[in-house]
C-alpha cells in the first residue's frame, strides 16, 4: 500500500511559556491512499489543530508533512493555495459555503479558481449520489443543516482530490441525519477512490472507520 | 436600564471600529463645512457692515451741482449733519498720453465722509493757498520724487479747457496712500485748498459736490431715507436729478445682507443633503450585522423606546465627538477666508479696513445644531427598523438582502469575477444605495464642472477688447448735467477718435488691422415709463459681424442682419429687460439723435440681443440712412502680429498722450484678469465638491469594510478551499472597481445632462465666461482618477488587513 499522507515529528504550539498550549505534540502518523481514518478525542484535545496542519491551512511549529512525495510547508503561499484547492477537500463543522451564491456554484467553486473546466457530468454524478439534484439552484440559506452538509461534501469530492479533510461535519446535526451524511462521505469516498480524514467526537461514527487515531492532550495514538 | 443602554450604546461603537471611525469623519467633514460657509457668510456680512463707511463712503446721499447759497441751506437743515463739500478746481497738464490729472478742494468733512482723511499716509490736508496733498504717483509725473511734507512742487494747471497752461509751485502738506493697482491707473487726484479754490472761482462760479449724512435721531426711526434727503435738498434749492443716494452704503448699514445670508444657506443645505444620505448608508450598512444583536438586547426585555434610544445614543457619541472638532476646524477655515477676503478688499478702497471676525457664538450654535439634526435625520429610519424587528425575526435575520430569494440561477462555472457579482447583487440594496450616495456627490462634481469647467479666459477677455490685441473707446456718459462736455454727444463733435486719429493708428508700423465701431447717444422719444435707462441712451451701429457675435445665445425676436435691414429695423441690447421696461416686438420705436443732426431714427422693434454694446442697436444701413454727418465712431481695434506687441502698445500710447475721455485696453491684460478671476472661483468651487467627494467617498469605504468585515469566515472558507491571496486582493479590487465604475456612470449619466442644462441656463445669464460648451474632460478625468485611486488604496488595505489574521482564526471567526 502506498502511504499518501504522511507527518514526522509535527508540533503546534500555542503561546508560551507558563501558558503554552501543545495542542499537537510529535505525532508521526501515515495515511494510506483509500484508507478511512476517523481522529477521535475529547474537546480541546487537539483534532482541529491536526487537521489544519494535514491541509496546509496552518503552520506547525516544528515537523513535516508529506503529501505523496512532496513537502507542503515548502511551498510558497499562494502555491500551498493552489496545491490545496487541487489535492484536499475540506468539509468543516458549519458555514461552509458562501452564502451570495447557489448549489452548483459552491460545488465548482474550487475547480473556478483553478480556472479549469468543470467535467459537468462527474459533478452531476456526485449531486445524485448525495441525493441534492432537486437543490442545484438554491441558495445555501434555504437549505437544511444536512443538505447543506452534503453540499460541501459534493464541493469536496468535485475537484477530485486526492484527500478529504472533515472537522466534525456532524457536529450541528441530529444522529439520524450524521449517520446518514457520514455514510453518503464514506460512500462517495470509496466510489471516487478518495482518501477520508474525519475528526469526530462520537464513538459510533468513528466505528465505520477503517482506521481510528486517538488523540489525547495533543499526542496521537492509534487505537486497536 | 438607562445606564446599560448607554453602556450598550458605547460598547457597540467601540466594537465597530472602523464605522465609528468613518461616521465620526463624515460628521467632522459636514460641520467642517456647513460652520465654514456660515462663517465666510458671516464674515461677508459684517465686513460689509462694519466697514460699509470705509467700503462705499460714510454718507447717505451726494449732490452735485450745488451752489454755496444751497451749500449753506444744507448746512442748516436740522435733517442732515456732515455736509460736506468738494469741488473740481482745475486740470492739470501731465504731459503723457492717456493719463488725467485733476485739482480738487475738499473740506474735512467731505473728507471724512468718503475716507479721504483715513488714505493720508503723511501730513495734513491742505488749508494755505499754496498747499497739496496728493499720491506719491501723482507728484512723480511733475519730477517729485519720494515726495515729503514740506516739498516744493510745480504744477502747470488750468481752469476750463478755454484757458492755457500755467505752471504754479505748490507746497506738499500731505502724502496720499496710493491705490493698489497704481500701475494701470490712469487718472490722479491732487487735493488742495479752500483758500486757492475760492481765489479762482468767484461765489456764483463756485459748484459743489455735497456729501451728507442724515440726523441719527431720523436714521432711528424713519425708514424712507432716500426721500427724506430728497424733500430736504429739494427744499434747499438742489434740483432732484442731482442727487443720488449712496444706496451700497444704505444697503448694508440698514438691510441685514439677506442675498448672501440666502446664498449661504441654500449651499448649507446642499451639504445636509449629501451628509445626511452618507451618514444614513454608513449607519444603515452596519445596522444589518448588529440586528441579530439588537434582537437579543430586545429578546432581553427592552421596549421599542428603548431600542431607538440605543440607535440614537450611538449616533450622538459619535456627534458629540465629530462636531466640536468639525466647528473648530471650520472656525479655522472661515477666519482665515475672512482675512483673505477684507484684505482683497482693503487693497480694492485703498481703506483701511475694520478686522470683523467670521466667528459668530449663536451661528456657531446652529450649525452644531444643524449638525446634530443631520445625524438624527440620517438615523431616524435605522431607529424604526431596530424597534420594528421582532425578537425572533432579528436573531435569524440574514446578512444578505437575498433573504425572501430562495433560487438563483447562476452560472455553470465559478470565477473570480462571478463572486464578486455575486456579492454585490446579493446585497443589491447596499451595492446600490452606496453607489447613489457617492454617486450623488460626483453628480454635483460633474454639473458644476460643466460650468466651471467651461470658463473660457479668452472668451471672456474678448467681452472688454472684442478684436484684435488694444482697443481704444470713448470714456462717456450719458445725459451728465453737472459735466456736460463728458457727454458722449459733446465728445464726439471733437472725436478724438476719428479719422486722423485712425489714419495715425493705421500708420504705426506692425498694425495690420483696424476696426471701429459707431455708437451714438439718442434721445428716446418712444421712452417707455418703465424703462429705468431714462430718456437719453446710446445707440449702437453694429455691422453684420457684430449682429453675428451679439445674435448668439440669448437673443429675441429677428436679429438677422439683412433682414432688420431691409426694414430699418431697430433692435434691443438686453433681451433680459426688455419686457421689464415695457418694450414690445412690433412697436414703433423713435430715436433722436442728440449729436448734432437732429435726426430721427424711427422703425420697428424687430427683437432684442442678450446683452449688446448699447441700450438700441441698428444697422449700418440704417445708419447711413439717418445722414449723421459728425463722426461718431466710439470704439477703435487695432490688431498686430504677435512679435510687434510691445512697439505698437508704445506707439500707441504716445499717439494717446494728452487725449481726454479715451480709455485704452490690451487683450493680453483683459485675458491676464479673467484668468485669474476664473482661477479665484474654480479654487473654492472644487474645494468646496471636493470635500463633498471626500464625505461620499467615506461611505463606499465603509461598505466595503463592512462587506469584507462580516464576510470574514465565509473569506477564510473561500481561502481554504483554494482561493489564492492574488485571488483575494483581486477580487476586492474588482469590488472596489465595479463601485467606482457605478459612481461614474451614474455621475455621467445624471450629471452631465444635468451640467449640460446648467451651462446653458447660466449662459442666457451671461455668466461669467460662458461661451462654447465641451465636456469638461480634465475635470472628469481627475474626479474618476482620485476615486479610483482612493477606492485602489482602500481595497488593497483592506486585504492585507484581512490576511493579518492567521487563515485557521479567520475560519473559527464566529460572525
Ligand atoms: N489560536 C489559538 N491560540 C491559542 N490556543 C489555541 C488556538 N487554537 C487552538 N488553541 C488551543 O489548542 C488546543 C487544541 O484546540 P483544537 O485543536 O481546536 O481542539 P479540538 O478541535 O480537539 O477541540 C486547545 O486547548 C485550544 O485552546
Ligand atoms: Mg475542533
Amino acid at each position: 500500500m502506498d502511504t499518501i499522507l504522511k507527518t514526522e515529528h509535527l508540533c503546534k504550539y500555542y503561546g508560551s511559556g507558563d501558558n503554552q498550549v501543545r495542542a499537537v505534540k510529535d505525532a508521526n502518523i501515515a495515511i494510506q491512499r483509500g484508507e478511512f481514518t476517523a481522529i477521535v478525542g475529547k474537546s480541546g484535545s487537539g483534532k482541529s489543530t491536526l487537521l489544519h496542519l494535514l491541509g496546509g491551512l496552518d503552520f506547525p511549529t516544528s515537523g513535516k508533512v508529506w503529501m505523496k512525495d512532496k513537502d507542503m510547508f515548502a511551498l510558497k503561499e499562494d502555491e500551498l493555495a493552489v496545491f490545496r484547492r487541487r489535492k484536499i477537500g475540506f468539509i468543516f463543522q458549519a458555514f461552509n459555503l458562501v452564502s451570495s451564491i447557489n448549489v452548483w456554484e459552491n460545488i465548482v467553486l474550487p475547480i473556478g479558481l483553478d480556472g479549469k473546466e468543470t467535467d459537468e457530468n462527474f459533478v452531476r454524478d456526485i449531486i445524485k449520489t448525495l441525493g441534492i439534484e432537486g437543490k442545484v439552484q438554491n441558495l445555501p440559506h434555504t437549505l437544511s443543516g444536512g443538505q447543506q452538509q452534503r453540499v460541501a461534501i459534493a464541493r469536496a469530492l468535485a475537484s477530485k482530490p486526492d484527500v478529504i479533510l472533515a472537522d466534525e461535519p456532524t457536529g450541528n446535526l441530529d444522529s439520524k441525519t450524521s449517520d446518514e451524511v457520514v455514510g453518503l462521505l464514506k460512500m462517495s469516498a470509496q466510489k471516487y477512490g478518495q482518501t477520508l480524514v474525519m475528526i469526530t467526537h462520537d464513538q459510533d461514527i468513528a466505528q465505520i472507520a477503517d482506521r481510528i487515531l486517538v488523540i489525547e492532550d495533543g499526542e496521537v495514538v492509534e487505537q486497536g | 436600564m438607562k445606564h446599560i443602554i448607554h453602556h450598550l450604546a458605547l460598547s457597540n461603537v467601540r466594537q465597530n471600529k472602523s464605522r465609528s471611525v468613518l461616521m465620526i469623519l463624515s460628521i467632522f467633514l459636514t460641520t467642517l463645512l456647513l460652520s465654514a460657509i456660515a462663517g465666510v457668510g458671516c464674515g461677508t456680512v459684517r465686513n460689509n457692515r462694519v466697514n460699509a463707511g470705509n467700503l462705499y463712503g460714510n454718507y447717505v446721499a451726494s449732490l452735485s451741482k450745488v451752489t454755496q447759497e444751497q451749500y449753506e441751506m444744507l448746512t442748516l437743515r436740522s435733517e442732515f449733519t456732515h455736509v460736506g463739500r468738494k469741488a473740481y478746481v482745475a486740470e492739470a497738464d501731465s504731459g503723457k498720453a492717456g493719463i488725467n490729472i485733476g485739482l480738487s478742494f475738499m473740506d474735512i468733512t467731505a473728507a471724512e465722509n468718503t475716507n479721504f482723511d483715513h488714505m493720508l499716509k503723511a501730513g495734513a490736508l491742505p488749508i494755505a493757498e499754496n498747499e497739496i496733498a496728493a499720491s506719491a504717483e501723482f507728484f512723480e509725473k511733475f519730477g517729485l520724487v519720494n515726495a515729503v511734507p514740506g516739498d516744493y512742487v510745480s504744477i502747470p494747471l488750468r481752469r476750463d479747457s478755454q484757458s492755457k497752461f500755467e505752471e504754479k509751485e505748490f507746497v506738499v502738506s500731505g502724502v496720499i496712500q496710493s491705490l493698489q493697482d497704481v500701475i494701470a491707473q490712469k487718472s490722479f487726484q491732487g487735493m488742495v485748498s479752500q483758500e486757492f479754490y475760492e481765489s479762482l472761482y468767484p461765489e456764483e462760479r463756485r459748484f459743489y459736490e455735497v456729501t451728507l449724512r442724515l440726523n441719527d435721531t431720523i436714521m432711528e426711526d424713519e425708514r424712507d431715507y432716500e426721500e427724506i434727503v430728497r424733500e430736504a435738498a429739494v427744499l434747499c434749492g438742489v434740483e432732484e436729478e442731482n442727487i443720488s443716494p449712496n444706496e451700497q452704503y444704505l444697503r448694508w448699514v440698514y438691510e441685514p445682507g439677506t442675498e448672501t445670508i440666502m446664498g449661504c444657506i441654500l449651499i448649507g443645505l446642499l451639504v445636509i443633503v449629501v451628509s445626511v444620505a452618507v451618514i444614513y448608508n454608513i449607519f444603515q450598512v452596519g445596522m444589518v450585522q448588529k440586528i441579530q444583536e439588537y434582537g437579543k438586547i430586545k429578546a432581553l426585555g427592552a421596549t421599542r423606546k428603548q431600542m431607538r434610544k440605543l440607535i440614537l445614543q450611538e449616533g450622538m457619541l459619535l456627534a458629540v465627538v465629530g462636531v466640536p472638532l468639525g466647528l473648530l476646524a471650520g472656525c479655522g477655515v472661515a477666519t482665515v477666508m475672512c482675512r483673505k477676503l477684507i484684505v482683497g478688499s482693503q487693497a480694492m478702497v485703498g481703506v483701511e479696513l475694520e478686522n470683523v471676525s467670521a466667528i459668530s457664538l449663536p451661528l456657531l450654535l446652529v450649525v452644531a445644531i444643524a449638525a446634530f439634526l443631520t445625524v438624527r435625520l440620517a438615523l431616524s429610519h435605522p431607529k424604526r427598523v431596530a424597534a420594528k424587528t421582532s425578537p425572533v425575526e432579528a436573531m435569524r435575520y440574514q446578512e444578505t438582502a437575498s433573504r425572501g430569494r430562495s433560487v438563483r440561477k447562476g452560472r455553470e462555472t465559478v470565477s473570480v469575477f462571478g463572486m464578486m457579482l455575486s456579492n454585490l447583487s446579493a446585497n443589491r440594496r447596499r451595492t446600490v444605495s452606496t453607489i447613489c450616495t457617492m454617486g450623488l456627490s460626483c453628480v454635483l462634481f460633474v454639473s458644476v464642472s460643466n460650468l466651471a469647467g467651461n470658463i473660457d479666459d479668452k472668451f471672456e477677455a474678448r467681452r472688454y477688447v472684442e478684436y484684435g490685441q488694444f482697443s481704444m473707446s470713448l470714456d462717456w456718459r450719458l445725459d451728465d448735467k453737472a459735466y456736460p462736455e463728458k457727454n458722449l454727444c459733446q465728445i464726439q463733435r471733437d472725436n478724438p477718435l476719428g479719422a486722423e486719429f485712425q489714419e495715425k493708428l493705421k500708420a504705426i508700423p506692425g498694425v495690420t488691422e483696424v476696426k471701429t465701431r459707431k455708437c451714438f447717444e439718442a434721445e428716446n422719444l418712444s421712452l417707455n415709463s418703465l424703462d429705468l435707462d431714462g430718456a437719453y441712451v446710446n445707440v449702437c451701429v453694429l455691422d453684420r459681424e457684430g449682429f453675428e457675435r451679439y445674435g448668439k445665445g440669448s437673443a429675441l425676436g429677428n436679429v438677422d442682419y439683412d433682414e432688420v435691414a431691409a426694414v430699418d429695423g431697430i433692435l434691443f441690447g438686453a433681451s433680459y429687460f426688455m419686457a421689464d421696461y415695457g418694450y414690445q416686438i412690433g412697436q414703433q420705436i423713435k430715436l433722436k439723435d442728440m449729436t448734432g443732426s437732429g435726426a430721427v431714427c424711427q422703425g420697428k422693434l424687430m427683437g432684442s440681443f442678450g446683452a449688446a454694446p448699447g441700450v438700441w442697436v441698428i444697422t449700418e444701413e440704417t445708419f447711413d440712412k439717418l445722414g449723421i454727418t459728425e463722426d461718431v465712431t466710439e470704439t477703435v481695434w487695432a490688431d498686430c502680429r504677435q512679435k510687434d506687441k510691445g512697439s505698437v502698445e508704445e506707439a500707441i500710447e504716445d499717439l494717446m498722450s494728452g487725449m481726454e475721455y479715451v480709455e485704452t485696453d490690451s487683450y493680453e491684460s483683459a485675458v491676464k484678469q479673467a484668468r485669474y478671476g476664473t482661477k479665484m472661483m474654480q479654487g473654492v468651487v472644487y474645494a468646496l465638491l471636493g470635500l463633498l467627494g471626500v464625505i461620499g467617498f467615506l461611505n463606499m469605504a465603509n461598505t466595503i469594510i463592512t462587506g469584507a468585515v462580516t464576510r470574514k469566515r465565509e473569506l477564510g472558507v473561500l481561502q481554504a478551499v483554494g482561493m489564492t491571496n492574488r485571488q483575494l486582493n483581486w477580487m476586492m479590487q474588482l469590488e472596489g472597481i465595479f463601485f467606482s465604475a457605478g459612481t461614474a456612470v451614474i455621475s455621467l449619466i445624471i450629471g452631465s445632462p444635468l451640467g449640460y442644462a446648467l451651462f446653458c441656463y447660466a449662459r442666457e445669464l451671461h455668466f461669467y465666461g460662458l461661451n462654447e460648451y465641451h465636456i469638461p474632460l480634465l475635470e472628469i478625468g481627475v474626479m474618476i482618477l482620485s476615486i479610483v485611486l482612493l477606492q485602489a488604496t482602500l481595497s488593497f488595505l483592506l486585504s492585507r488587513n484581512l490576511r493579518k489574521e492567521s487563515l485557521v482564526e479567520r475560519i473559527s471567526y464566529q460572525g
